[in-house]
């Protein structure tokens, strides 16, 4: 399986919008239309269909190769509408696994899928048993991405899991609208980021992390914003002790 | 009928005005879900009313929809169930015991016949 390094996924996702203003001749504001990316760029189908999580599991959706064909799964529903950023963010996480690991110009970095004519579908973001207790609660609050995220790591191929995430977040949140939002906003401002993360139809939890995979920005100890990455935030903790 | 050309047609076209599924359910006052169902096969297509409305929100032409959706227009249903032999010549097109192209000649013949009768 290929690891997709961060340079690669913003190459990647970068070149796709391109690719979508040139087809559509569309002008890409947020919030980027990931449904209609999807459609037009890769050809995929969205279907809004319940499907039962298995017993302990958090799927929001599931992804069907054959047909390809992104199953949002209808019994969470009202997660959606309470957080559309989460809807938003898996069926970014799904075109991430289409385009980073399915398409047929990736072949070599190999199906997730095993034989994608048998009509597989894999569940995506699932929650293991022991982390059960966590689920019920898992969108109401801005810890969700990380919750979700931690989940993730600990049930899917951190690979794969790693790199369809920012995958999504790059693909959703594209570093020059982000930078031309910054130029007005004030990153260190979690109000301004709540109201960035609106704009862009994302969570401020998959903000913040987009942002800090970017270097832009890390959260200090006591929760305020700092403008620097993480690596030079543990740099100037070091030096100050 | 075939339900997936109906809704292979109305993603087509969907996808060409640029609408979600989102958007469009807005526009027609459906729920995405259903759309996004009856676009991959897995509902069947609404009503004539319904598929009308779809039709204007997607400017498209309303008689080719309601008969991918295999629905018989209103105007026409008067028509239908007022003559004995349509469902005979409908009967015969679904078991290809006749083909288009016979029924147009059939119906040039008769046509031809009453110029000739007058």
């Amino acid at each position: 399986m290929k690891f997709w390094r961060n340079r690669e996924i913003e190459e990647r996702t970068s070149a796709r919008l391109a690719e979508y203003h040139r087809m559509t001749g569309w002008e890409i504001e947020p919030p980027v239309p990931v449904e209609l990316l999807a459609e037009r760029l890769f050809d995929l189908r969205l279907l809004y269909e319940p499907f039962v999580d298995a017993p302990g599991f958090f799927v929001p959706a599931a992804f069907e190769p054959a047909t390809r064909t992104i199953v949002v799964n209808e019994n969470h529903r009202a997660a959606f509408d309470d957080k559309p950023g989460l809807e938003r963010f898996s069926v970014g996480h799904e075109v991430g696994h289409w385009d980073l690991f399915e398409s047929n110009a990736d072949k070599s970095s190999g199906s997730l899928f095993g034989d994608t004519a048998t009509g597989t579908r894999m569940n995506c973001r699932t929650v293991g048993n022991i982390e059960a207790r966590f689920i019920p609660g898992i969108w109401r609050d801005d810890g969700s991405y990380e919750v979700l995220s931690y989940l993730e790591r600990v049930t899917d191929s951190p690979t794969v899991a790693s790199a369809v995430n920012r995958y999504a977040g790059a693909l959703l949140m594209p570093r020059n609208l982000l930078r031309e939002f910054f130029d007005f906003y004030d990153i260190t401002s979690w109000t301004c980021l709540r109201a960035v993360a609106e704009s862009f139809g994302v969570s401020i939890s998959a903000l913040k992390v987009r942002l800090e995979k970017l270097g832009w920005v890390c959260v200090a100890a006591d929760g305020s914003l700092v403008k620097c990455s993480r690596e030079e935030y543990a740099g100037q903790q070091r030096i100050s002790f | 009928m075939d339900i997936t050309s109906f809704g292979n047609r109305v993603r087509e076209l969907r996808k060409a005005k640029g609408l979600t599924q989102k958007d469009l359910a807005a526009s027609v006052k459906l729920d995405f879900t259903y759309i996004s169902k009856v676009e991959t096969g897995k509902a069947d297509p609404p009503g004539e009313d319904v598929v009308r409305r779809l039709a204007k929100a997607l400017g498209a032409d309303p008689e080719e929809l309601v008969y991918l959706a295999g629905k018989v227009p209103k105007a026409l249903r008067g028509v239908v169930a007022s003559s004995s032999a349509i469902p005979v010549v409908f009967r015969a097109l679904r078991d290809g015991t006749i083909d288009d192209e016979e029924l147009k000649s059939l119906v040039e013949a008769l046509r031809a016949r009453k110029q000739k009768g007058k």
